[in-house]
């Protein structure tokens, strides 16, 4: 056998072992997604033997049903109040981001090297940090909520949709992001839109975004699934289930349906389904978007 | 290439860059992403790169400075652009840069629902002292419960990054060398815990490791193992592997200091199937960052894989390795919802996350606890945040000088 032939050979083997190990390790990462599935149709009593059943012997979809209508609130409501959560930060998100990006890219102004630091700095300061005086913060606004000028008397923001959406409204490394993409717009664009009497705004308005629609949408995208996903600062700022997403509800749910797996899964899949349909749908640009953020900026 | 359209380009890209980067020079010092993030892919391609591909990319490299050069100039209207970034930079004031001095101001204090009592620096006394070292029932010298927090979250960190790490880039190899057909469902499917992981997702963990019903315990089983009580067993997990295998060894040790809990991991395996995708996707994205003449050349010389991957791969790859042991460490360290999610209700204790016998009580989980779920140790709880900060900033420095040592821009 020739050398290159043995090479080739080897070469088809590692090749067909890869896809073995790769396949095994797939299965593995999505098993706990199957198991959900499958668990969300057994009953109480089958989800609850040992050992346990891999295909459902009988199945009941009345367990989404049970989930959905569960206590102290239905799933609904819930699920309204993560997609008004979700929808308002992430679209107030990407305003306030992009016009400080846009800035940061293309505007010259006193200050602005030092406030982009200023800007970048807060990536480093770790949530842990900022966690109990943002609460406090919320709680003591001064003049809302009963609130007097010093923050007294009444609960402030506390309790409210701004509460949950306010102090992640700028997010540093989005305007980072941002920041980029503006700055790889061809500058021949800015002569044209002068000369259509285009002003500083229009420009952004009216050719920047559509240029950078991408970049754009992987920030919403990004912040969408993080809103959704959420769970310590909604739990910490709210009370009423009126106000309080889904993930907060989850905690209840564990409770609630302590033994039966069956309807938790079921919660569980109603849940997580709008973010799996919302990934699927843009997966190929939300990945090359992940890519960019963590290595290019 | 003709050498004087390098120097041009040299120059425009000076005169572009202006006095921004200067500044970000500074930064470099204090930010451990930086450089990689200002630099990027750069390191991959490095000067390796074939004569066509390096004249494309010195084409745009002009095409973008000159650009950038012109845009520079154009406005200088004083304080115009900051109506842009006003909300943005409100926002950051209130809600990244006071509260370090808030926090800094409510640890000062007995905080419970309002500020109670200044007590100076009380909380760090108790912190330092009783946190640290302190007596059991029976008067013997034990760990604190700030130190033993801090011990639990860097067996989590440390259980959590390094296996990260090496699985996703051996996964990435596999995919990027062995992969022509699905390359883009395995990336799919390993992708999917990265965006869905959170509390709903943690639920189908406490099942599959529920050791009366779980599906994990029925494998064991069936592999002649003894069943284990996951999250519930506050044992460290190598007593219990040395247990199966009847070895003695480290039955005099005391539990915190044999290594984590079998409770934590679970967690920690939890989140390393959770963060996987991500490092997976940074590595291909590196992988097919290096060029492709650059494995002919080498595989004509007659490498074979192994050497191939020691010698070519893995050193190319190095950056990209850094940055994700930065990102993934200081997420590590940052971590609540998993743990939240998978021991709140572990049947020991008052039902609170962290448990059992507070061996996954990490220190975000500490501070929580203290603050949200303890009567008047807000301040108490600011104080071991702000213990937290300081660690995470030393890492960082830490980490930072270590990246530094590496080259960039070969």
């Amino acid at each position: 056998m020739s050398p290159s032939l043995a090479q080739y050979n080897r070469r088809q083997f590692s090749s067909a072992l890869s896809y073995v190990l790769l396949i095994a390790g797939a299965l593995l990462v999505i098993f706990p997604f199957i198991w959900m599935l499958l668990g969300s149709f057994k009953n109480i009593e089958e989800s609850n033997r040992f050992p346990p059943t891999i295909w459902p012997e009988s199945w009941h979809p009345e367990n989404y049903a049970q989930a959905w209508n569960a206590p102290p609130s239905t799933l609904g409501r819930y699920l309204l109040n993560s997609t008004v959560i979700a929808v308002t930060g992430t679209t107030l998100q990407v305003l306030i981001c992009t016009l400080a990006g846009y800035a940061f890219a293309m505007l010259r102004f006193r200050g602005r090297e030092v406030l982009f630091l200023l800007v970048l700095a807060t990536t480093m300061i770790p949530n842990e940090v900022t966690l109990i005086p943002n609460f406090v913060t919320i709680r003591r606004f001064p003049l809302l909520g009963g609130n007097d000028l010093f923050g007294a008397g009444g609960s402030g923001l506390y309790d409210t949709y701004i509460a949950i959406v306010l102090p992640g409204l700028a997010g540093a490394f989005n305007v980072f992001l941002l920041r980029q993409a503006f700055m790889t717009v061809p500058h021949e664009y800015w002569e044209a839109a002068q000369i259509d009497g285009c002003g500083s705004f229009g420009y952004l308005w009216r050719v920047m975004t559509p240029l950078t629609l991408p970049t754009l949408l992987t920030v919403a995208v990004f912040g969408f699934i993080g809103r959704w996903n959420g769970l310590l600062w909604p739990l910490i700022v709210t009370r009423s289930e009126s106000l309080r997403p889904v993930q907060v509800a989850m905690t209840y749910y564990q409770t609630e349906f302590l033994t039966d797996y069956g309807t938790l899964m079921a919660a569980s899949i109603l849940v997580t389904l709008p973010i799996i349909v919302l990934f699927l749908l843009i997966q190929r640009q939300f990945i090359s978007g992940v890519v960019s953020a963590g290595l290019k900026g | 290439m003709n050498k004087r359209y390098l120097i041009r380009a040299r120059s425009c890209a000076r005169v572009a860059r202006g006095p921004l980067p200067r500044a970000l020079n500074k930064f470099r010092v204090l930010h451990p992403c930086l450089p990689l993030l200002l630099h990027g892919q750069g390191s991959v391609h490095g000067d390796q790169a074939s004569g066509s591909q390096r004249d494309q990319r010195m084409e745009t490299t002009i095409r973008a400075a000159i650009a950038r050069s012109r845009r520079e100039v154009r406005r200088t209207s004083g304080w115009g652009g900051v109506i842009y970034i006003l909300p943005a930079l409100i926002i950051l004031i209130l809600f990244e840069f006071w509260p370090i001095f808030f926090n800094l101001w409510i640890s000062l204090w007995r905080w419970d629902v309002g500020p109670v009592a200044f007590i100076g620096f009380g909380n760090y006394q108790r912190l330092f002292g009783e946190g640290f070292v302190t007596r059991d029932y029976a008067d013997r010298i034990v760990v604190g419960e700030v130190l033993e927090s801090l011990i639990v979250t860097v067996y989590y960190v440390l259980g959590r990054v390094p296996p990260t790490i090496a699985l996703s880039f051996v996964l990435a190899y596999m995919l990027f060398q062995g992969v022509r057909r699905g390359r883009a469902a395995l990336r799919l499917a390993y992708f999917l815990p990265y965006i869905t992981s959170s509390i709903a997702v943690a639920m189908v963990f406490t099942w599959i490791f529920n050791p009366r019903i779980g599906v994990v315990n029925a494998v064991l089983e069936g592999l002649g193992l003894p069943p284990q009580k996951w999250l519930q067993d506050p044992i460290p997990a190598a007593k219990r592997v040395l247990q199966w295998f009847q070895v003695g060894g480290l039955e005099s040790w005391p539990d915190i200091a044999a290594g984590p809990s079998m409770a934590l991991v679970v967690v920690i395996v939890y989140s390393i199937w959770a963060s996987l995708g991500y490092s997976i996707v940074i590595y291909l994205a590196g992988l097919t960052n290096i060029p492709s003449d650059l494995y002919e050349a080498a595989r004509m010389d007659g490498a074979d894989g192994w050497a191939l991957l020691r010698l070519i791969v893995w050193p190319l790859l190095k950056p990209i390795t850094l940055f994700l042991v930065i990102v993934n460490t200081i997420n590590a360290f940052q971590a609540f919802d998993p743990i939240f999610a998978l021991t709140r209700n572990s049947g020991m204790g008052r039902g609170e996350a962290g448990g059992p016998l507070d061996t996954t009580l990490t220190m975000p989980v500490f501070i929580f606890r203290n603050f949200y779920e303890r009567s008047n140790s807000v301040g108490y709880a600011a104080a071991v945040a702000f213990l937290l900060f300081f660690i995470l900033l030393g890492l960082t420095i830490v980490q930072f000088r270590i990246l530094g040592r590496t080259s960039y821009d070969q």
